[in-house]
């Protein structure tokens, strides 16, 4: 019996509680299995750890192997190529030159050396030092590492032989790069990076071939062998460590845990599903859709679905974090994650709102509850559109990603998810308002009596309200016109979902245009106060950094240099290049991520200056001389800042490198603070900390005043005395902080004044934003528009493939090959003049450069002419030297390829420019005869234009470059915002274009549209139909004459059916006299021989008349057969019965009544609703009821199919103005009509058919607001 | 009587004038006193990884610098998710200033051990301190 009963619970969808009880005991075994795992490692821990150190060193030199053999493999390929060109003899210069530069190898370094050890051919990628390598003693044909404090290559050698003459080959891959300037780190290329990645192990490479093996108990070595199997490098790696196995392991399991207690929930809920099915209330369904929501999104943030399964950069808080509702909004992932929960609760309550409307109506029953009800409705949507507004704001307040400064035409991801976020929340936030404005029109719907004087008042009393909750609140969030442009969109879409009920896709359309315009317009207000108080953080961070700071920098950088192994294995090293050292040692400390300048140095143990880099810091204090001076030197930090540079902070520490005791030598490390030096824009030295990373530096203003001295920081906005006594004379509050607006130069600025105390003297920071132009903000709202129609795009694409059945034979109809004609005849034009500017814009940007560049290297040209002319003793070095002194710009010099000077010193000295000319350039300069050339280049990943020019000096040939990079060059139109501009105003053009031609194809096409779905009601039997005509010309007189056909058609049917009629009746009647008469007379003849038997009272009478009687009584019985016949005959109509899906039938009627002003919805609970009947009469029924409630100006249809165990009921249920009292029992009868036009035999011949299959229909009730029949049919057996 | 009176009342409002200097001179130490309780909190903070100690200092001004790269400045609910996610990671074990200074520019630092995938390391911590009203917030946090 528990068997049966069991049985009988688990039936349908509950089956899949099944798998719930298997996946909560696989959870449950896990957990208890896990524990053992855990002790079982333990207790076994060296052999596990053995093995998995056998198969990382496995793995390792896998990696390690073949990255060798694509080397050796690419650089062999190369060297066939070499000699196959050049047996062709062509000249060799320019063959190595284009085969070198191959794109295929644009991964390697490549030198080429001639017999006598000179570079005769080179790549672009080339970055080794090639001053340091010694042909003679390389091992060819093998590979080796070759090491430097930047980098680490792989490379090989190999000699090769061209007609008669030897070559040598060297070709290197970048293996280890120890510094980047990139701001991503996975830009940097590390093979001890990508090992520790890969196989979560901590790692150390010397790449040489005399490091020793470990012999630390806690790592193990292995070597790294070449294709010669010789080792060249050694591999230390920390041996797996128990916990952090332990750790993973639990990490594993805690994440499968995880996902089956998903998969539990999911089977939870889809063995719910009948059950949910069969609940009647859509209210409590609807509740428990929310419930479910609302738990699936708890269940995810309480288990950090989000943090176990995706670790990406969506993730990371740094990009946008909230703590609204503890957190589900935390990262940007949990944030889409939301959005997508708030968007399906959206549709899910507005789908209900829509269908039970009716309901709602009831509810509304009395004045004052709709009056109260719609304030209250329009009060919530105030209160959404604040909510709205907070949200965006928390987007741009919360955010580091800056929308509206990013430069890119297609952000990065992040931003990009950010967009979607923005843009799916006010869908989702409008969605939720379009409720609350459906039950304000169900509300009100009685009292809109279409005259102006009601408009004038709800509107005066919608601004009214709205002013009131924007000036009672002390924060609100929104300005009175915003809330009021809202809430204009708010009814616009309103209004054209109401005008196009069932069109799905004008709903998502006119949504997304609409929420995209919102979220633009709020974010650029938020983003204009994020502007604003990014002013108060400028004047903060200008004034963050002080002695303390400075010294806790300086003590940290010693710190971690000082116990680092590398530094110490540059005094092992002969040879090491300490400039390179110091770079490489600067770029990877905290110094880096200041504005301010700073610098590394080395000492030697003798305390002389062996390397050095330094940003911005001058000589004399790279190596200060009172460390010089000092006799034991420990770790410290001093105040070196000279008194005659007071707003010049300077700090130095210092620190010995001690190895096994004894002094290597020592490191200094400098900073020094000048606030005109925070703002400078080079972008390799661009840092995280910028001064403004919201505003652009060149829209900004910074000066600093104290005792009425002016200094100015940033821009080239310089206050008059008046202005600044104005600025300082200001009303500051508590915090010692004001803001003012002010015009300045016939410029209007917004300033931002911080005052600060310092021994008695204040000092003020003052910083200032010129107002922004209508330009700017326009281009603002086009770049995040086209991202928004991108969106849009996609969406629709999306819909048009799901529905793609149902717009299949859509695209060939008439409207919308008008539409498709529309759009291409507006289009191409417009992305034709968009291409054209694009180019254009380019192609003057590049001329502007290329003519900025020249004039500088004119300058320079002449400066050098000059300084050789007027000091003929100066080396030449010593000249250019006071050129970059005295003209600022930064150029660079190469004798023959060889880089001669730099203005980048500090960089060339490092290394890190490369020591040899673009082949490209030396090509065209020495194969070519060019006297200029330029080229796009990148350095450290960074592109800029370089210029060349050829001079001759001393009879030397030397080539000058300049770029872009170093040098800042004015051009009227960045390429990138152009884009952004171009590409935003043109997609927002599209969707205008698109929208109108919408309208224009709509309307166009309407009368087609009206006329084809005429046609197919005639078809089906509906003569009554009529076309309204509102057109004119062609389509007007095709209407008109249209609907005269119909009428003469119905007139001709009519007098048809009557003739046909007749002419039944008369043959009819004809064969009726005739049967009747046949009978008659035979009858007539037996009574008249009977009255004669009886007049001569014959023998035979009572035979006779036994005889007659009989005969006479069969003959009236013949009679009686006859006329039962015809009325038989009379009643039964001709049909044809078939069984079908009557849900059908009304889905045909829906279809063809959709052009006109009704909507008609179906509901019933089952799926089909088979019956026995006649179809096309049925379905004539349905026209009939359809057609009447129309008439009787009905907007809304709503039938509705109950059933029991053998009958259908429909209700045909309409909001028309109902039929009459005194007419109600008539309107069955024939001949009967209320209307001007018509028969009047609809509704009898509805009653006809349907009693002919046992049916039936009546008036189940009439009032004012509607009518309703009630159909009764049996169901199909 | 009268005259006593008058005497009575000058002496009364000379006590009380003094009274207020004192106060205004106390008030230094008061606010000295409240810049200590902030680097209490943030000592107990740091030591039990819970941001929730300190979060009420943090504010947009606040300047964030994490050795792992974070920099800059953030809101105070992004500080607090950013801080929360790196001591997730970096577990505090301890925490102890080297320096504390509660004058008219407070700063601190000092040394943080954690625990990062089964290994303890070492971060150098400095925080200062900027008077905003009557209160303190963390002008600058930084941890390396």
């Amino acid at each position: 019996m528990i068997k049966n009963k069991l049985k009988h619970f688990f039936i349908g969808d509950r089956k899949y509680f099944s798998f719930v009880v298997i996946l909560l005991t696989a959870i449950l075994l896990i957990g208890f299995f896990t524990p053992r795992v855990i002790d079982y490692k333990e207790n076994n821990w060296s052999e596990i750890s053995l093995t998995k150190q056998v198969k990382i060193e496995n793995e390792i030199i896998r990696l390690f192997q073949q990255k060798q053999k694509d080397l050796i493999n690419s650089s062999t390929e190369l060297i066939s190529k070499l000699k196959l060109k050049n047996e062709k003899n062509v000249e060799e210069g320019k063959i190595f030159f284009s085969v070198i530069n191959d794109k295929e190898y644009s991964g390697l370094s490549i030198l080429l050396f001639d017999s006598t050890h000179n570079l005769i051919g080179w790549n672009q990628n080339e970055k080794i030092e090639f001053e340091t390598i010694d042909i003679d003693t390389l091992n060819f044909g093998s590979t080796e590492f070759i090491e430097n404090p930047l980098n680490v290559f792989l490379f090989y050698s190999d000699t090769l032989s061209i007609g008669g003459k030897k070559y040598f080959l060297v070709s290197a891959k970048l293996f280890e790069q120890k510094y980047t300037f990139s701001d991503k780190k996975s830009d940097q290329i590390s093979f001890t990076k990508l090992v520790e990645e890969q196989f979560s192990v901590s790692v150390k490479i010397g790449y040489n071939h005399f490091k020793p093996k470990s012999l630390d108990g806690r790592e193990f070595s292995f070597s790294l062998l070449n294709n010669l199997k010789k080792q060249i490098g050694v591999v230390t790696a920390l041996s797996p460590s128990i916990n952090a196995d332990i750790n993973t392991f639990r990490s594993t399991v805690n994440k499968i845990q995880t996902l089956l207690i998903f998969i539990g929930f999911f089977f939870f809920i889809v063995s719910l599903k009948s059950d949910f099915k069969k609940l009647s209330s859509d209210l409590l369904k609807i509740l428990l859709i929310f419930l479910l929501l609302f738990f699936t999104r708890w269940l995810l943030f309480s288990l950090n679905v989000t943090s176990l399964f995706v670790g990406s950069s969506i993730n990371n808080p740094n990009y946008f974090s909230s703590t609204f509702a503890g957190g589900i909004v935390k990262s940007p992932l949990e944030f889409l994650i939301t959005n997508i929960f708030l968007f399906t609760a959206a549709i899910i309550l507005f789908h209900f709102c829509r269908k039970n409307q009716n309901a709602i109506n009831d509810f509304l029953k009395f004045t004052i509850v709709k009056i109260s009800v719609a304030s209250v409705s329009f009060f919530i949507i105030l209160l959404g559109i604040r909510g709205i507004s907070a949200s965006i704001k928390s987007v741009i307040f919360d955010s580091t990603l800056r929308f509206f400064r990013d430069q890119n035409l297609f952000p990065q991801f992040p931003l990009l998810l950010m967009n979607i976020n923005v843009l799916l929340f006010t869908i989702s936030g409008l969605i939720l308002l379009l409720c609350l404005a459906l039950i304000i029109q169900n509300a009100l719907k009685d009292k809109i009596n279409f005259r102006i004087r009601f408009y004038l008042f709800l509107v005066a009393t919608i601004l009214l309200m709205s002013y009131l909750f924007i000036t009672l609140q002390k924060e609100p969030l929104i300005s009175f016109p915003l809330l009021v442009i809202v809430l204009i969109i708010l009814g616009t879409i309103h209004f054209i979902i109401n005008l196009n009920k069932n069109s799905l896709l004008i709903l998502i359309v006119s949504l997304t245009v609409s929420s995209s315009f919102v979220s633009i317009i709020l974010l650029n207000h938020f983003n204009l106060e994020l502007e604003k108080q990014s002013l108060k953080r400028t004047a903060i961070e200008i004034n963050r950094p002080d002695e303390s700071y400075f010294t806790f920098l300086l003590n940290e950088t010693l710190l971690h240099t000082v116990n680092s192994e590398l530094i110490s294995s540059y005094y092992a090293q002969d040879k090491t290049n300490f400039n390179s050292a110091a770079f490489v040692t600067w770029k990877n400390s905290s110094l880096v991520n200041e504005a301010f300048n700073s610098s590394i140095s080395f000492l030697d143990k003798n305390r002389n200056l062996v390397g050095s880099f330094s940003k911005g810091v001058d000589e004399r204090f790279i190596a200060p001389k009172i460390f010089f001076a000092m006799k034991n030197l420990e770790l410290q930090v001093l105040d070196i800042s000279e008194e005659t540079e007071s707003e010049k902070i300077i700090f130095s520490g210092i620190t010995p490198i001690i190895s096994r005791g004894n002094i290597l030598g020592y490191i200094v490390a400098t900073i020094k603070y000048d606030p005109n030096l925070l703002t400078t824009t080079n972008p390799i030295y661009r840092t995280t900390n910028e001064i403004n990373d919201v505003i652009r530096l060149s829209d900004l203003g910074i000066i600093k005043i104290s005792d009425r001295y002016v200094r100015v920081i940033a821009g080239d906005f310089i206050p008059t005395e008046d202005d600044i006594s104005k600025m300082l004379e200001s009303n500051f509050t508590a915090e010692n902080e004001v803001w003012i607006e002010h015009n300045i130069n016939h410029e209007n600025f917004i300033i931002y004044i911080q005052k600060e105390k310092l021994n008695d003297s204040f000092y003020y920071t003052a910083v200032f934003q010129k107002e922004r132009e209508v330009e700017w903000i326009l281009f603002n709202f086009f770049k995040i528009s086209f991202i928004h129609s991108i969106i849009l795009l996609l969406i629709c694409l999306t819909y048009l493939l799901y529905n793609w059945k149902e717009y299949y034979n859509i695209v060939n109809s008439f409207r919308y090959q008008l539409l498709f004609i529309l759009l291409l005849t507006s289009i191409l034009p417009i992305l034709a003049l968009a291409i054209f500017n694009r180019i254009n814009v380019e192609e003057n940007t590049n001329e502007m450069i290329y003519y900025s560049l020249s004039e500088k290297l004119n300058l320079i040209e002449s400066h050098v002419k000059q300084q050789l002319q007027d000091h003929p003793e100066r080396e030449l070095q010593t000249a250019l030297s006071k050129v970059d002194e005295e003209l600022n710009i930064s150029f660079n010099v190469y004798r023959n390829q060889v880089l001669y000077f730099s203005s980048e010193n500090y960089l060339k000295s490092a290394n890190v420019i490369g020591s040899i000319i673009n082949p490209a350039a030396y090509s065209s300069f020495f194969s070519k005869g060019a006297l200029s050339f330029y080229e796009q280049e990148f350095f450290e990943g960074f592109p800029n234009i370089v210029y060349y020019r050829k001079f001759i000096i001393d009879d030397e040939n030397y080539i000058f470059s300049i770029n872009d990079l170093f040098n800042e060059v004015y051009v009227s139109y960045n390429p990138n915002e152009f884009d952004i501009f171009l590409f935003g105003v043109y997609s927002f053009a599209i969707i205008i274009i698109i929208i109108f031609s919408s309208i224009i194809a709509n309307r166009f096409s309407k009368p087609i549209r009206q006329l084809t779905s005429t046609t197919q009601a005639i078809a089906l039997g509906d003569l009554n139909i009529q076309i309204e005509n509102r057109s004119k010309g062609e389509l007007g007189d095709l209407i008109n004459n249209f609907n005269k056909m119909t009428n003469d058609l119905k007139r001709t049917q009519k007098e048809i059916a009557q003739l046909e009629r007749e002419s039944a009746w008369k043959e009819m009647a004809k064969q009726v006299a005739h049967e009747i008469k046949n009978p008659l007379t035979p009858m007539k003849l037996m009574i008249q021989q009977l009255v004669i038997s009886y007049k001569d009272k014959s023998k035979n009478f009572d035979e006779s008349f036994g005889k007659i009687t009989s005969t006479l009584l069969n003959q009236i019985e013949t009679m009686n057969q006859i006329a039962s016949e015809f009325s038989r005959f009379a009643r039964m109509p001709n049909y044809n019965s078939e069984i079908f899906d009557l849900l059908q039938i009304i889905n045909e009627i829906e279809i063809l009544f959709k052009q006109e002003k009704i909507e008609i919805t179906t509901e019933a609970k089952s799926n089909a609703v088979f019956i026995n009947a006649d179809r096309d009469q049925i379905r004539r029924v349905f026209i009939n009821l359809t057609r009447n409630s129309i008439q009787a100006n009905a907007n809304k249809i709503v039938i509705e199919v109950s059933e029991d165990e053998n009958k259908f009921f429909i209700s045909v249920k309409d909001n028309g103005s109902g039929i009459d009292e005194n007419v109600k029992e008539k309107i069955f009868n024939e001949n009967f009509t209320t209307k001007n036009k018509g028969m009047g035999i609809g509704l009898k011949l509805a009653a006809k058919y349907l009693s002919a299959i046992e049916g039936k229909i009546e008036l189940f009730n009439s009032s004012s607001t509607g009518t309703t029949f009630l159909l009764t049919i049996n169901k199909s057996k | 009587m009268k005259k006593n009176i008058k005497k009575y009342l000058y002496v009364c409002f000379y006590f009380i004038f003094l009274g207020s200097f004192l106060q205004a001179a106390n008030n230094p130490n008061q606010v000295y006193q409240k810049s200590n309780e902030v680097f209490d909190e943030i000592l107990s903070g740091l030591n039990s990884g819970s941001v929730s100690s300190f979060s009420k200092y943090l504010s947009n001004q606040t300047f964030l610098s994490l050795s792992t790269g974070e920099s800059g400045y953030f809101s105070s609910s992004q500080l607090y998710n950013i801080l929360d996610n790196f001591f997730n990671v970096h577990r505090p074990i301890n925490f102890k200033f080297a320096i504390r200074r509660s004058d008219n520019n407070p700063y601190g630092f000092g040394t943080l051990t954690y625990e990062n995938k089964g290994r303890k390391e070492t971060a150098q911590v400095y925080i200062s301190l900027r008077q905003q009203g009557d209160n303190y917030i963390i002008a600058q946090l930084t941890i390396k």
